[in-house]
């Protein structure tokens, strides 16, 4: 089985259209969580989010063919795969077939420009028009896009478990490629805002209308939130024969459900701790080794304390030195893109030895006992780090990535 | 393939009825076809092939069925039959149960509910209760609930490969040991808008009996594990995939990447095409679909002619009808009789209609936007 190198990033978020604009402000402190700009938000409990900016969106590198209909989740994605493989050194040539694999997490996809056919079709009739509004509804519609724009023609899988979709598919990349069944993997997610998303987080009353608070005893919930992650993955002696510089190893994953409620973790947290004890066992590492966890930290007031709990019976007295940061305060939380996000940001820590700060935390919850990061970034050796994410139906994933050595 | 992976019992929803009799009911009769009608809003009916008589009655509580949307139920009551003839104790810790699940539009009928109160009343009505339900993993997590499993819990979205991607994942899931078992499942349900879409894109039939594929829905599932139990059904020898750049609501211009994903499945499970003795053909009656599959068949499989079925162009396309035809590999491999006779596209080509039982299964699945699957079932 060979070992799996993190070799390309590609970042598009609230807080920049790149990896480095991002990582930059997210070091800062900065928030993207802003007024929502993407549809009228009147009558709605919360009108923030963290939209990324349109100008993002105009992809002057990607062929106009490869964009016509695309959707907003589709130009997220191929965004990020467009930076990510630049990133690698993995150039893409016109009219030649690329034997890459690409592992997306799939949501909302086409859904914003779909709710806009649905709504003149629930007034006008089976006869409404732009019916090109709705071919991106299925959730794999933007893995189709990547690999189209890009002409990649290896294995290409969706997976659709909610807000841990990115993670698991990260994860289920990586062993593609140590297994050898592609040599180079795109993976991550895109997930974009749409209407739906937003009147059903309202509903459950998972929303924040303020910017969210992870891990803060004031917090209520959370903000929605848009972008798109790739990571390239490829196996370490093919990076090493290309000269290809990595960011970090992918040393394992973990997943599990909890099988408890459709959108209540069970608060014990015990599964999110079978998952994170998988992952490590996946990665051959040790709770000890962990030096940093990208926590899911969503800011509602039953998530948080539920991972915590894990990770207190899981790390014991290591999580007194482990830093625990989550990126929604900042990013707003992405759903299905969230895990590809949050694993691009964990691999930037471990090859930049800097931890992201937990934005909007500032008053510790003594039911969230960690180092929560408040404030900015800071410097932070890492050996091992764990993303983590959990989603609807009490699906739990956890990624372990490592430094290379 | 890291160990092996076998099929422990079978259970399913189609048009044809509820639980696996119905279905062996049905492909024992030459003659047998679906009822096409599916009601819309304010239009015409569309040809879908829809679990009409389907009822959770007997199978599931009264309580338990009222909190669960359509494909659910017809995923828990396929489950319930799959789980129902491993026996007790129950052979596995719950834990240790996965399910994978593959849907083509879990949800969409839940996010026409949420959406219609949003446009039509106010953001303020939009039902909390149905929100859930729009997660296209709906399904597969309301069973791991019901059923009390822990194991992964996957849901692949692959458009109509979508089924046989997750009977797949399931066996990559067992041979990783990350399950000590997994539900692989199809699940769809039939959905106003969703068929419209396709009626519209001309994919499917303009009238009952004209040409063209028909949708359908239902619900199919394979209980896998890597240990073989007393009586195995079926073992899951290989897979394969590959995919092609292609509009993601287009099938692809050619049957390649379809020969390839064949050729892969063949090789990872050590079969030669001269042991193939039965195909599940993926016709679904799209006369496109019919010309690559002819065209990846010629590349994949040579001369080699064995017995044909399809089952897909009478139960209907969906991501569930890739695991469906899963399903019906396992009952063919196991000596059901089958009387539903090869495509016209296939028998054409001198494929015969199924004699005897076979020994070893090819099922495939390609989706618009390019993606193929295949896997190798054989006797166990």
């Amino acid at each position: 089985m060979a070992e799996v190198w993190i070799t390309g990033i590609g970042l598009v978020t609230a807080l920049g259209c790149d990896r480095e604009t991002t990582w930059s402000r997210l070091l800062r402190g900065e928030s993207g969580v802003a007024p929502l700009r993407l549809f009228d938000t009147t009558g709605y409990r919360t009108h923030l989010a963290a939209q990324v900016d349109d100008s993002c969106l105009t992809l002057p590198s990607v062929a106009a063919a490869a964009l016509r209909h695309a959707s907003r989740t589709s130009r997220l994605g191929i965004a990020a795969a467009a930076e990510a493989l630049t990133d690698a050194g993995l150039p893409i040539q016109a009219g030649v077939k690329h034997p890459w694999g690409v592992v997306f997490g799939g949501g909302s996809a086409g859904l914003f420009e779909a709710e806009e056919f649905l709504r003149r079709r629930l007034r006008h009739g089976h006869r409404t028009r732009a019916l090109n509004e709705f071919l991106e509804v299925p959730q794999d519609a933007s893995t189709d896009r990547v690999a189209e724009a890009f002409s990649l023609a290896g294995p290409r899988v969706t997976v659709t478990t909610a807000c841990s979709s990115s993670t698991v598919a990260v994860g289920l990349a990586a062993e593609m490629v140590a297994h050898g069944e592609t040599e180079v993997a795109l993976a991550g997610g895109a997930d974009g805002l749409c209407r739906l998303t937003f009147a059903g987080f309202n509903s459950l009353r998972a929303v924040d209308a303020e910017p969210a608070k992870p891990f803060d005893r004031r917090r209520k919930g959370l903000n929605l939130g848009e972008g798109a992650a790739v990571l390239i993955l490829e196996s370490a002696e093919r990076a090493r024969a290309r000269g290809a510089r990595p960011y970090a190893r992918v040393l394992g994953y973990g997943v599990t459900a909890d099988a408890f409620h459709m959108t209540q973790p069970d608060a014990s947290g015990a599964a999110w701790e079978r998952t994170v004890r998988a992952a490590l066992a996946d990665a051959g590492v040790t709770p000890d080794q962990v030096d940093y966890i990208n926590a899911h930290g969503t800011a509602t007031e039953q998530n948080d304390p539920a991972e915590v709990a894990a990770y207190v019976r899981v790390f014991a007295e290591h999580l007194a030195r482990i830093a625990v940061s989550s990126v929604k305060g900042a990013l707003g939380h992405c759903l299905c893109g969230a895990g590809g996000i949050e694993a691009a940001i964990t691999a930037l820590a471990v090859a930049r030895a800097m931890v992201p700060p937990t934005a909007g935390f500032a008053e510790p919850d003594p039911a969230c006992p960690v180092d929560a990061v408040p404030g900015a970034g800071r410097p932070w050796p890492i050996r091992v780090a764990l993303s983590s994410s959990f989603a609807f139906g009490g699906n739990s994933a956890a990624l372990v990535l490592g430094k290379v050595a | 393939m890291n160990g092996d992976v076998y099929v422990r019992a079978v259970g399913v929803v189609t048009a044809a009825g509820t639980g696996i009799p119905a279905l062996a009911s049905a492909l024992a009769r030459a003659d047998w076809q679906a009822t096409l009608s599916l009601e819309r809003p304010d239009a015409p009916p569309l040809p879908v092939a829809v679990c009409r008589d389907f009822s959770t009655q007997g199978h599931l509580p009264p309580m338990v069925a009222r909190r669960l949307d359509r494909p659910a139920r017809l995923l828990a009551v396929a489950a319930r039959e799959a789980l129902g003839t491993v026996g007790e104790p129950f052979p596995w810790p719950r834990d240790e149960v996965g399910v994978t699940a593959g849907t083509a539009n879990a949800g969409t009928e839940a996010l026409v509910e949420v959406l219609k109160a949003v446009f039509l009343a106010s953001p303020e009505e939009a039902p909390p209760m149905q929100f859930p339900s729009t997660v296209a993993n709906a399904p597969a997590s309301q069973l791991a609930i019901l059923e009390k499993f822990g194991g992964p819990n996957l849901t692949f979205a692959e458009k109509q490969a979508g089924g046989l991607r997750a009977v797949v994942e399931a066996g990559r899931l067992l041979g990783r040991r990350r399950a000590a078992a997994v539900l692989a499942c199809g699940v769809d349900e039939a959905q106003w808008l969703n068929a419209e879409a396709y009626h519209r894109l001309r994919f499917t039939r303009r009238s009952a009996s004209g040409p063209g594929a028909i949708l359908g829905e239902g619900a199919a599932v394979l209980l896998l594990s890597s240990s073989p139990g007393d009586a195995p059904l079926a073992r899951l020898a290989g897979w394969g995939a590959a995919a092609v750049p292609t509009a993601t609501h287009l099938y692809p211009s050619s049957g390649e990447p379809l020969a390839r994903a064949i050729m892969l499945a063949l090789e990872h499970s050590g079969a030669a095409t001269r042991d193939v003795d039965l195909l599940l053909s993926l016709h679904s009656g799209a006369p496109r679909l019919a010309r690559l599959e002819t065209e990846a068949l010629a590349s994949a499989l040579g001369q080699r002619r064995p017995a044909a079925m399809a089952v897909t162009d009478r139960l209907g396309e969906g991501a569930f009808s890739s695991a469906l035809r899963a399903l019906v590999a396992v009952l063919a491999l196991g000596g059901a009789p089958i009387a539903w006779p090869p495509p016209p596209h296939l028998a054409t080509l001198g494929f015969p209609g199924l004699s005897h039982p076979p020994r070893t299964a090819l099922v495939t699945a390609l989706a618009g936007g390019g993606s193929a699957v295949a896997a190798v079932l054989t006797a166990p």
